[in-house]
């Protein structure tokens, strides 16, 4: 397993709500989740299949066929980013994505908002596809794993499943538009999790009895 | 102008302001974080510094849809920062971007091309000149961009050189820059190449024939550059309509093409400036395929207004 540190962006109301995501313990729950309320262990299963995942990525907003709504509103998995390199080789070149311009770029709604919450979290990785075990997200932006050809793999996505549970989310920053220019973001606050967990705990290293 | 053009690729006004505003934004905290106080290593501060140029670079193509003075603000920003990563099209950019001249030292210039046609003149005059791009010999697509730039400003009095040694500078005739392009221009292979250059994937011969047209400026040269911008017009056209289907990406400005073309708008705008306003427009019209439609003469007004457009550097701006 690898562990992936990721960033997730999102737009919200107000900072209440934001530093109240933190607060509550609760962690960052799938769209599927906060839409229904309510799931269960076999519905879970049901979910996380790979035609799913494949409408996460690549038709995220299209029409479901099993709920009748837009995909995005029950889907399983939360989209983190964390950053990638694509490889032009036209231009040989290779160029980076950083996963703080993602989570910004999807934390301001395309830019249309003046600021974005960035939640800083780690999530357990699988070194290749396993869609059906909730424990590991997908690296949805690893061409070597997903090798069909997707619009949105510059979006450098890690897609975790379900919770991204409240201890491993390290803070909560808040970016926004610089007040008096407007020409740049600034870091305006950052609310660490005290209930935080660090990766290291899972380091396979042992010491000496 | 701008309407036309919004209308012509399906996108709304507001959501090109947008868009432009979150690159513009993202390049400043990027540059900002560089400058911080707080040190950062080698590949960080390279990271940071091929971020903030990529920005500027997208938010020049946004820009250039809006406002071609702030699109040559953008795009001179953004050409200084990949010069600096020792990039040739750092100084395509920068040369594109200027209405007047960029502040390259043709000397320098001189010796990039030197180095990227693998001439190693033991006693020539430039050989200790310091080398902007070491790694530019190897750099095959890096190459289009710096005989597209040279040509640019080639064969002009202000490129004969005041910084050579004594001994050649007395040769009033000697022009480094005129020399050094002429040479690789005739020579290099790709002459006759099809090496993918750019976000179109334009075959590399088309940026060096529209570079000895540039280089040359005979009578029906322009022409000459009006055939391959057609080509490249129609590639555009194939690759804009292609990227309009996945309507999500392009509704938020997000498809992963090249809006403004920065190829064929920076072809058209130093054709506008070595041949005349209009030139290009009306060589299109004379030859075969030249009556581009809406969406595929886009880069060529950009490009032409790019060339035309006050110039932000005297303007207090």
């Amino acid at each position: 397993m690898i562990i992936q540190w990721c960033v997730k962006g999102i737009h919200l109301p107000n900072d209440d709500a934001a530093k109240e995501l933190i607060d509550s313990g609760g962690g960052l729950l799938c769209n599927w989740w906060r839409n229904v309320h309510r799931i269960s262990p076999p519905e879970v299963r049901d979910k996380l299949t790979p035609a799913n995942i494949n409408r996460h990525v690549n038709h995220f907003t299209a029409h479901d066929p099993a709920t009748g709504s837009p995909f995005c509103e029950n889907s399983p998995f939360i989209s983190l980013s964390a950053g990638t390199v694509e490889r032009d080789a036209v231009s040989a070149t290779n160029f980076v994505h950083r996963a703080r311009k993602t989570a910004l770029w999807f934390g301001t709604q395309f830019g249309r908002q003046d600021y974005a919450y960035l939640y800083t979290c780690w999530v357990l990785l699988a070194p290749r596809t396993a869609v059906g075990i909730e424990g590991v997200a997908e690296e949805v932006r690893d061409l070597n794993v997903y090798r069909r050809y997707s619009a949105y793999q510059t979006e450098g996505e890690v897609a975790a499943k379900v919770i991204v549970p409240d201890n491993q989310i390290s803070k909560c920053e808040k970016w926004e538009l610089n007040g008096r220019t407007r020409r740049w973001f600034d870091l305006a606050w950052t609310q660490s999790n005290p209930r935080f967990t660090p990766p290291e705990i899972l380091t396979n290293v042992r010491e000496l009895i | 102008m701008a309407s036309e053009h919004l209308e012509a690729l399906g996108l709304d006004l507001e959501q090109v302001r947008t868009t432009l505003r979150f690159h513009e934004a993202y390049a400043e905290t990027a540059l900002r974080e560089l400058e911080s106080e707080a040190p950062v290593d080698e590949t960080t501060a390279f990271t940071l510094r091929a971020d903030a140029a990529s920005a500027l670079r997208e938010a020049g193509q946004w820009a250039l849809l809006l406002d071609p003075v702030a699109a040559r603000r953008h795009l001179r920003r953004s050409g200084g920062l990949f010069l600096r990563l020792g990039q040739a099209f750092g100084l395509y950019l920068g040369i594109v971007a200027d209405r007047s001249r960029y502040d390259v030292d043709p000397v320098m210039l001189a010796r990039a091309l030197r180095d990227a046609s693998g001439s190693r003149e033991e006693n020539s005059p430039i050989a200790d000149v310091p080398d902007p791009m070491p790694d530019i010999r190897l750099q095959q697509q890096q190459q289009a961009y710096l005989v597209l730039a040279a040509s640019g400003i080639a064969n002009s009095v202000d490129t004969l050189s005041t910084a050579l040694p004594v001994n050649r500078a007395e040769d009033v005739r000697f022009d480094p820059l005129a020399s050094s392009l002429g040479e690789i221009l005739e020579s290099s292979p790709h002459r006759t190449g099809v090496l993918p250059v750019g976000s179109l994937g334009t075959p590399i011969h088309r940026f060096w024939a529209v570079a000895e047209h540039l280089f040359h400026r005979r009578p029906g040269d322009v022409r000459g550059i009006a055939r391959h911008v057609v080509a490249m017009c129609r590639t555009y056209e194939e690759t804009i309509r292609l990227a309009q289907t996945n309507t999500h990406l392009w509704r938020n400005g997000a498809a992963p093409v090249d809006i403004a073309d920065l190829d064929i708008a920076g072809i058209a705008a130093l054709t506008t400036r070595s041949f005349g306003e209009g030139a290009l427009t009306e060589a299109l019209a004379e030859i075969p395929g030249g009556d581009l439609g809406p969406l595929s003469r886009i880069p060529v007004e950009l490009g032409t207004a790019l060339a035309a457009g006050p110039d932000d550097r005297f303007s207090g701006r």
